[in-house]
């Protein structure tokens, strides 16, 4: 009897010291190979749970532009562009993420107003362009901002996953957000997004990834909002990687001109 | 011939290798008038096409606008922009005929005095209600700051309706300009560059007044009170300034502007007997601050406080002939002939606007409301936007001024043009 306990006991023991806790998780998933600048054509299209809509689904074509750097100022700059509508053809956001500043900056340029306008940085959590996703989505959070938690193993996709809370260290627009991160390539395959009760009310599926070179590109992911039944799907069309986009891009300059 | 030629060959030279971008607007609505249900004819912009091309760091652009006016079923096509834009690794240059927009605050732009407005679509928003000026603007666009410099050759007045039985605004006939303008060169220059995560700029401009005002005058006052009075326009250059900042969950814009009108040099007629010109030099500063904010469902709200003041006023008649004279002539009130045309119902009002869409993007409400904070007088206005396909919007909507007793209010004017508008807008 006494064997059988030690054994369970060593068991356990070396399970329990053979789990990557869930911070190194996270972290090896950020090592992984990342481009310096990334080109991005792609389809969002908005789907409505409501029975009174006769518009069950529409879309936006868009283009996404970002760099990331090195250079002790700047993480990175993003620019995304509308193409489809035509209604909002030209609308563009552009983001700069810089080294120890909290807050972003950001700005938004309406051609019909043929200006480009600051905008408040932190409405990171406010939906983009009325998809499920947020402008927080499009934007790298810093990994040391949350704490994480290996909390189980599961499957998705047919990907074994780890499965990681990440819980924020301070008080923010982000609430807990669990991850499902596969244990082959490290590639986050599923999030499930929490409220401050607790309660989960969105999941994000990245359903398809492809490597080009050496990146991986989720070219497929569905985020899913549990409270109104909505979803929005994101289709990347075209992806090219390390073009050697120049700064200019990611400037005022380069947001009036489409 | 030669610069024929030279567009000419930068067009097909650039249409064989550019990326061609051809985009706009098909917007046909009609406004009805509430007190009874006639219809509302003025002519309106029923097409606005954008058409050009860009070529590594060039970009060709025009905007053309079809107006049409259903009573008389005429229509004009006229070029609203047309301008070569190049972008070196510096900034960017634009010559042409084009539109700029300065200014922090939505839609009331104290310091954005570069182009002249059009008064037939004063309501609209964005540069739909300015009128493309041929310039040259240069931007030189640092990490922290930005400085711009315009240089208009041509002085372009604005646009007012006059003869219009259905704008209780317009004018009874076309001012008749005796003094035309001389000296027409326009220059504008803004510093701008970022403060404590907003944004802050300073501003100059130095032109001709967009609205005339008179001038010169001839003696004697006729019986029934009619004056000779002769229009021109005055110079003016403007001081502004506007800022951005971010406070809580809130952004406040605010841009106020300090302008310094003179009367300009004129022509004086060879009989100077009775002859009388007048000598203005007013000061007076126009403002607005702006506070907005977002709710968790994307509806915008937005509050903004208007003003304008006349702080220094010199304005007296001056008998060329005899100098020394003392002359008993009617001080004429001052207008402002530059900045936001939303000057002349008021010098101070409130304006709350709130904005969102619902349904899944379909349906789209617009509402504002205009207060008076000097005199009674308001202006609601509320608009609908219905899309159940991707690039149609069926548009309704509706303005209501509500004015006092005073017959001389403008929002008392303005009454008559209380309306019901209804639209379609395509996109393409």
């Amino acid at each position: 009897m006494t064997r059988i306990s030690l054994a369970t006991f060593f068991i356990c023991v070396s399970f329990i010291y053979a789990q990557p806790s869930g911070q190194s998780i996270i972290h090896k998933m950020d090592q992984r190979l990342k481009p310096v600048d990334i080109e991005m054509d792609f389809k969002m299209t908005l789907r409505s749970s409501s029975k009174k809509n006769n518009r069950k689904s529409h879309f936006r074509l868009m283009k996404q532009m970002e760099k990331r750097y090195q250079d002790g100022k700047f993480k990175s700059k993003l620019l995304l562009r509308f193409i489809e509508p035509k209604e909002v053809k030209g609308s563009s956001l552009l983001n700069w993420d810089w080294v120890g500043k909290k807050n972003d900056d950001q700005w938004l340029y309406i051609p019909k107003l043929r200006k480009v306008k600051r905008i408040r940085p932190s409405d990171k959590s406010r939906n983009f362009q009325g998809s499920e996703f947020t402008y927080g989505d499009f934007m790298e959070r810093d990994l040391d901002l949350d704490s994480y938690e290996l909390i189980t193993q599961d499957y998705f996709s047919g990907n074994e996953c780890y499965v990681v809370k990440a819980t924020p260290n301070d008080k923010s627009s982000y609430q807990p957000r669990i991850f499902w991160i596969d244990k082959t390539h490290y590639l986050i395959r599923k999030i499930e997004f929490f409220n401050s009760d607790n309660e989960k009310v969105k999941i994000l599926e990245k359903l398809d990834y492809v490597k080009n070179n050496q990146y991986w590109t989720p070219t497929k992911k569905i985020m899913k909002n549990l409270l109104n039944g909505n979803s929005t799907e994101m289709e990347v069309l075209k992806v090219s990687y390390d073009q050697g986009l120049k700064d200019n891009i990611f400037t005022e300059k380069y947001l009036k001109r489409f | 011939m030669f610069y024929k030629k030279l567009i000419l060959s930068i067009f097909i030279a650039g249409t064989v290798k550019a990326q061609m971008n051809i985009a706009g607007e098909f917007n046909p609505y009609v406004m009805t008038r509430t007190a009874d249900q006639s219809q509302i004819d003025l002519p309106f912009r029923l097409l606005s096409l954008d058409f050009g091309f860009s070529f590594e760091s060039f970009d060709f652009k025009t905007v053309t606008g079809v107006e049409q006016r259903y009573s008389t079923r005429e229509h004009s096509i006229y070029l609203r922009e047309a301008y070569v834009a190049f972008y070196p690794n510096w900034g960017e240059v634009k010559i042409g005929k084009q539109i700029h927009s300065w200014g922090a605050a939505d839609a009331i732009n104290p310091t954005d005095n570069l182009n002249p407005y059009d008064y037939y679509y004063m309501f609209k928003a964005g540069t739909g209600k300015k009128i493309g000026k041929l310039s040259l603007a240069s931007t030189v666009y640092r990490e922290n700051f930005q400085v711009e410099l315009i240089v208009s050759p041509y002085f372009t007045p604005n646009r007012i309706p006059y003869g219009e039985k259905d704008f209780p605004l317009a004018l009874d006939r076309k001012p008749l300009i005796k003094h035309p303008v001389k000296d027409e060169l326009e220059l504008g220059a803004r510093f701008q560059t970022s403060l404590g995560g907003g944004d802050i700029s300073l501003s100059y401009f130095k032109g001709t007044d967009r609205m005339p005002s008179v001038q010169s005058a001839y003696l004697p006052i006729t019986s029934n009170g009619v004056r000779n009075f002769d229009l021109g326009y005055r110079k003016t250059t403007v001081l502004g300034s506007d800022f951005v900042t971010f406070l809580g969950d809130f952004t406040i814009r605010a841009e106020g502007a300090l302008y310094n009108t003179k009367n300009a040099s004129i022509n004086r007629p060879v009989n100077t007997s009775g002859y009388l010109e007048i000598i203005q030099d007013v000061i007076y500063s126009q403002y607005v601050v702006q506070l907005e904010y977002t709710t968790a469902t994307d509806i915008m709200v937005s509050g903004q406080f208007i003003g304008s003041k006349t702080i220094d006023e010199k304005n007296q008649w001056f008998m060329p002939k005899s100098p020394s004279d003392n002359i008993e002539f009617p001080v004429l009130p001052f207008n402002p002939g530059m900045g936001t045309p939303f000057a002349m119902f008021t010098n101070k009002a409130a304006l709350i606007s709130s904005s969102g869409v619902m349904m899944d993007d379909q349906l789209e409400l617009i509402g504002s409301l205009m207060i008076n904070l000097n005199e009674s007088g308001s202006m609601l206005s509320i608009a609908l936007g219905y899309s159940p396909w991707i690039n149609w919007k069926f548009e309704l909507g509706t303005t209501q001024f509500n004015g006092s007793n005073n017959p001389l209010n403008p929002f008392t004017l303005m009454q008559d043009f209380n309306h019901v508008r209804m639209g379609i807008l395509y996109n393409f």
